[in-house]
Parts: structure tokens; sequence; C-alpha cells
């Protein structure tokens, strides 16, 4: 009966010493992204990511919290500013948002780990910054024209190949009732896409200059755009009321047929290829050039990372696993999963027509210029959008707004380098 | 012969009274009249229109959504709400959320009480000091020490612990509800606290027999704006919790829908239903108890 009791006693020490062990040896990664990994559609990459990468590696315990868009984005800022209680990785554009947490020192330098992953540069210049790499951005979205062919076709018209050919196409729309461009102004940045894509073709590196302070913000290729902006915004090609529509209601205009043309990110590529989002024919196109007197060309595009992931500076006693996450996000075995995103892992096939097209317009990328709100520093991101939506209000001096935009610049970025 | 009762006192009782016959009022609708029920007509439907177009909403598909938003909807499908129930987790974000309110009411509301009783009846030089620095911190904005007070909580291992949650949203609340009950308790005239006095009760018999029963209207008006404030709670639940499992129901909605976008309008507005329901059934069960108490405070003798 003793000896029994002590045998008893003895497994038990064994058992729990050995589940102390497997518990040990279970490292935990907490990963705050934006989609929930639910069975929808737009949200399969993140699915078969998580699911994927867990089933794949059991010692590593995967704690994947869901946050949204701004959540995400406010719960990131606050625990970075209080440099504690951070996720081992997060997801991110990059850009210079994700380049402020890397300046002060809460992001990990992956830059030996992860410069052999293939993938586009685009995607990889994304993530780097101040030449140091501190994630992946397995997706990557450009902005061009959604062209809702079956308009196109009814109305025998063709998309525009200069810029000169807009006004031609939007008043030929006009007069049959259908407005030109869905927008969203309310939520002002989707106007960011349409003024990038002009300033470039009006000044080719204009935007680039300008946060290098090379030129200031309102020198003559910011202006001309605004001008030609504002000059469609008159004509009434964004609607009768552009600052009333939010970005969803945008989408609801393209996907019922109302409006013609939205120039905005590849991300809707999914939406638009959806039968249970739209009814209607919709294409992707570059966003084109002047046929004189411009100086950007159909091949600069407008973008920046779509999904992207970074590792914060906890995950330094977690690096092998942090890696081997970020390796398996960048596989073409998790990125297959998803229907509507441009992937930048070489041999991932496109899954829609639509997303095909988006994925042939940034092929063709000789330049891609980041989105300025996610890329200039953030105190003038927020003012930035705040004067785009001033185009769309009757009687702005567009000069006089990019003017004090500029003032806002040589306060916060620095003046203009003589 | 006619008995009539004669009372003890010797004085004849009254005449029963005849039961008096209730008649309609006539309202007479005057130009005044129509007005005035135009605007309350159009104040209920301020009211009542957003709380039912979501429901029509979300028995649409998208692209029925899309042609016809507010026409009402060709069929009844559950679909929204399958996919936002699956997706918001209601049992486990309601229960953590009850835990908040509850929490929140049993921290905010009891020192709220004492210290504005003390700082109405007990007035001296320490007790006005020490009721403008508690007022300080209603000054103070939760969006001003976000970041300290995540570090704070880090640091203590509060956060990602829903006394972690409502400790600070009690903090927030404490300085406005000792505000308003001092200001209750100096309505009360201070001679009902003297008779106490002189018929023997002490200081805590005064305060629990005959001003806390007083003060029933400003403690239910409390609780209820308490427990809602606790309940809508998003900032705060987003930042100070990490773990799924201790997500409120705000933050489950919030991160369904952020996830989603408004271009998904059918299924967002199933989830708002579902994260309304609750308060909507704890108000149809106590409804005649929440109006009775705030209505009550409303008289004043």
């Amino acid at each position: 009966m003793k000896k029994s009791r002590i045998f008893a006693l003895c497994f038990l020490v064994v058992c729990l010493f050995s589940t102390a062990a497997v518990f040990a040896d279970e490292v935990k990664l907490t990963i705050w992204g934006r989609d929930i990994p639910d069975d929808s559609a737009d949200h399969a990459y993140v699915r078969a990511l998580i699911n994927g990468f867990q089933a794949k590696n059991p010692d590593i315990k995967v704690d994947y919290i869901a946050l949204g868009d701004p959540g995400l984005a406010d719960k990131t800022k606050i625990t970075m500013a209080s440099g504690s209680g951070l996720p081992e990785i997060f997801q991110t554009w990059g850009g210079s948002v994700m380049g402020g947490y890397a300046d002060a020192g809460m992001l990990l330098d992956l830059t030996n780990e992860l410069k052999g992953i293939p993938g586009s540069d685009a995607a990889r210049q994304a993530m780097t910054w101040k030449g140091k790499i501190y994630g992946v951005a397995p997706f990557f979205a450009v902005a061009g024209i959604f062209v809702n062919e079956g308009i196109f076709k009814a109305n025998n018209l063709k998309v525009p190949t200069t810029i000169e050919e807009f006004d031609k196409v939007c008043d030929t729309l006009k007069a049959k009732g259908i407005q030109p461009f869905a927008c969203g102004e309310k939520d002002k940045w989707p106007a960011l896409a349409l003024y990038m894509y002009l300033t470039n073709r009006y000044g080719g590196e204009a935007s680039a200059k300008a946060a290098a302070r090379q030129i200031p913000y309102d020198s003559d290729a910011f202006v001309k755009a605004a001008q030609l902006y504002q000059s469609w915004i008159k004509k009434g090609y964004f609607g009768s009321t552009p600052l009333g529509e939010g970005y969803g209601d945008a989408q609801q205009l393209m996907a019922t047929g109302k409006a013609a043309m939205h120039i905005t990110g590849s991300w809707m590529c999914a939406q638009y290829a959806n039968s249970e989002f739209t009814d209607q024919t919709i294409g992707f196109y570059a966003f084109p050039a002047f046929k004189s007197g411009g100086v950007g060309s159909v091949t600069d595009i407008m973008g920046q990372t779509d999904i992207g992931f970074a590792a914060t500076k906890v995950a330094a006693s977690k690096k092998d696993a942090v890696v081997k996450f970020l390796k398996y996000a960048m596989s073409a075995e998790a990125c297959e999963a998803e229907p509507g995103r441009i992937c930048s892992v070489p041999g991932v096939k496109a899954k829609s027509k639509l997303t095909a097209q988006a994925a042939a317009v940034f092929g063709t990328a000789k330049t891609v210029t980041f989105w300025w709100d996610q890329d200039l520093p953030p105190s003038v991101t927020s003012p930035l959008n705040d004067m785009l939506q001033t185009f769309f209000l009757q009687g702005t001096d567009v000069k006089k707004s990019l003017s004090s935009f500029e003032a806002l610049c040589v306060e916060n970025i620095g003046p203009v380098k003589k | 012969m006619k008995i009539r009762k004669i009372n003890p006192a010797g004085q004849r009782e009254p005449p029963a009274e005849r039961p008096i016959k209730r008649r309609a009022t006539k309202i007479h609708y005057g130009m005044s009249e129509i007005v005035i029920t135009i605007v309350l007509v159009i104040l209920a439907l301020v009211i009542i229109i957003p709380l039912v177009v979501p429901l029509l909403f979300s028995f649409k598909t998208q692209l029925e959504f899309a042609y016809h938003p507010w026409a009402l909807p060709k069929a009844i499908r559950w679909t929204n709400f399958i996919e936002a129930w699956k997706a918001v987790r209601i049992d486990q974000g309601l229960l953590n959320t009850l835990v908040v309110c509850f929490g929140s009411i049993i921290c905010t509301i009891p020192p709220a009480i004492l210290a504005g009783y003390v700082f109405a009846r007990y007035k001296s030089r320490v007790t006005e000091i020490l009721f403008y620095a508690i007022l300080i911190g209603y000054f103070v904005p939760v969006q001003m020490v976000l970041v300290p007070l995540y570090r704070m909580e880090v640091s203590l291992k509060m956060n990602d612990t829903l006394y972690g949650l409502f400790l600070p949203m009690a903090a927030f609340g404490i300085p406005f509800w000792t505000l308003i009950f001092r200001s209750f308790f100096k309505s009360i005239p201070r001679e009902m606290a003297e008779s106490a006095s002189i018929d023997g009760a002490g200081h805590w018999r005064t305060f629990f027999s005959i001003m806390l029963p007083l003060a029933r209207p400003a403690t239910v008006l409390a609780i209820i704006q308490v427990f809602m404030g606790a309940w809508n709670d998003y900032l705060l639940s987003l930042i100070l919790l990490s773990d799924q499992n201790k997500f409120t129901m705000q933050l489950r909605v919030a991160s369904f829908l952020n996830s989603y976008g408004t271009d998904r309008m059918p299924r967002y507005a199933a989830a708002v239903i579902i994260s309304a329901l609750p308060t909507l059934i704890l108000y149809l069960i106590g409804h005649r108890w929440i109006i009775k108490g705030m209505l009550s405070g409303a008289i004043k003798e």
C-alpha cells in the first residue's frame, strides 16, 4: 500500500514536471491585426495565415487580436507612446507611421533575417525605414481607375488614355445622368489618390522633392493639379453633393451603376469582383498621363502596403518565432488564399480578372509613390486631408490653401533648402 | 326612514360620494396644439427612426441594400444576424460588459455619495480644499491621460483585467458624481439632520436612515448614467484590454464593424442591433422603475 502511494506520488510529480516543460517550451506570439479571421472572403488571407501557421508550428501559440481599422491604429499609437504592453507583431502600412515607431526605438530591426525573402521591391521599401527592414508586406495596393465597363460600352465610350480625354467622357456621362466619378470625400482621405496622380502628371517627382524640402507645396505642379481638380468638381464630375458622400457611399454608387469611375486603391478589387456586392462589370485601369505638357508618365504609380506586419522590440527574445511567422506571412501557401489583393510574393496568381488587371498595372510601375498621408510626418497628414476637402468647397482659393499647408510643413518638416 | 351612521365622536358621517363618471376630456385642437403635436411627432420620429432603420437594413442582402436602402426588405433573412452573432460573441462580451458596468457602479456611486454628503454637510477649510482637489479630476479628459494610465496599468499588471478597466472608469466618474451629490445634499434642509440629531441619531444613523433614502432619485440617476457610460465605453476598453476573452460588447462590435467597414451595411446593422438588444431588454424590464426614479428627482416640496 505504501509503495503504491509512493509510486502514485512520483508519477504525479513526473506528470507535473513534464506538463510544465511542455508549457515552458511553448512560445506565445501576440499579434494585433485589423481583420477578424472569420469565414468572410475579405478575410481569407488572415484566416489562412493564422490557422496555417498554427497548424505548422504547434510549439508557437498565436494570439491574434482583431481590432479593426481605427482601433488598431489608435491602440498601437498609445502603446507605442507608453512603450509598454506591446504585442510582438502588429499590422501596419509601413511608411512614416512605422518609421516614427522605429525612431522611438520601439521596433525590432530584422534586416538580416528578412532581406532575403522574395517579394516586390516596392513592398520591401514600404517596410524599410532609414535602411533597416522592420517587417514584411505580403500585399500591396495601387491606385487606379475602377471603370464600369458596362456603362462605358452602353454609351460608346472608351476609357481615357490621356487626362485631356476625361472632360469629354465625363461630359457625356453627365449628360446621360450618370455621375462620372465616385469619391466619398466626406471621409477626406479618398480625394488623395487623384490629387497625387494629377500632381505627378504635372510635376513628375514634385511630391518627393517637396517632402525632401527641395520645393514648396505651393509650387507650380501642386497648384495646377489642385486647379484642375477643382475645375472637375465645379463641373459636377463628382456629383452634386460630393461632401455628403462617404467612402461607403462611393462604393454603393459604383456597385449600383450610378457612378462610372472610382479612382481609389486596388483593395476594392475583392468587392468589385464579388457578385454579392455588385452586379456591374467593373475593370481596373492605370491612371493616364497628359497627352502634352505633362511630366509624369502612366508608369508612375501611387500606392502602398495593403497588408503588412512589423515586429516590436518585445519580440527580441522570441526572434526565431517572429521571423518564422513573418516568413510564413510571405509564403505562397498563405497568400494564395487571398481573393482580391495584389500579392507581392512572386508566383502567386490573382484570383479574379479585376485583381489580375490591378496586378498588371502594378507590374508596369517604374516608380511607386507612397500615400502622402502615410509617408509624410504624422503632424502634417491630417491637415493635408483637411486641405483636400477644402478643394470641394465653392470659392476655395486652392493656391492659398496650399500656401497654408506649406507654412505648416515649414513648421513641422523644415523650410525649403536653397 | 333614512338611517344615518353616527361615528363615535357623535358627528354625522358625510354622505358617500357618488362615483365620478369619467368622461374623455375633449381636446380642442387649436393652432398651438397642432404645432405642439407636430413638434412632438417629429421629436418621437427622431428617436424611433434610428432604432427602426437598422432593423430594415439588417434583413437585406448587400445588393438589395445598395439598390433600395430605404425600402422594406423583400424577405426576412437571418444570415446577417448569424454572421454578426458569431463574430461579436455576445455571450462572453455581455458577461464582461456586465462585470465592468456593475464594477463601475459599485466603485463610483458609494464613494461619490459619501464624499458629496461630507462636502455638503461638514464644511471646513479642509473639506473645501479636498472638494476642489477632487473636482480637478472632472476637468481632465480621458484622452489626455491615456498614455500614462496605460503605462501605470502595465506596471501594476492591471491591464487586460476587467477591474483594470472599471477602476479608471470610476476614477473619472467620481468627481462628477461627487459634485452632483454635494449639490443634492445641500438642497435638503439642514433641519432634518438636526432633528435626527436631537432624536439621538449619530452621524452614520443620520446618513443611512435619513439622508440616503432621500438621495434615492439622485442615486437612481447616477446608477443609470454610470451603467450607460460603462456599457458604451469604447476608448478605455480598446486601450486597456488586449485579451480577446476580456473584450466588452462595444469592443467586439467595433472590431467587427471596423474590420468590415460600412461597405457591409446590412451586416453592420445586424451587429448594431445585437449590441443594443441587451440594453433595450434591460430598459423594457425596468423602465417604470427608471422613469419613477428620474421623475421623483424633479419634484421638490
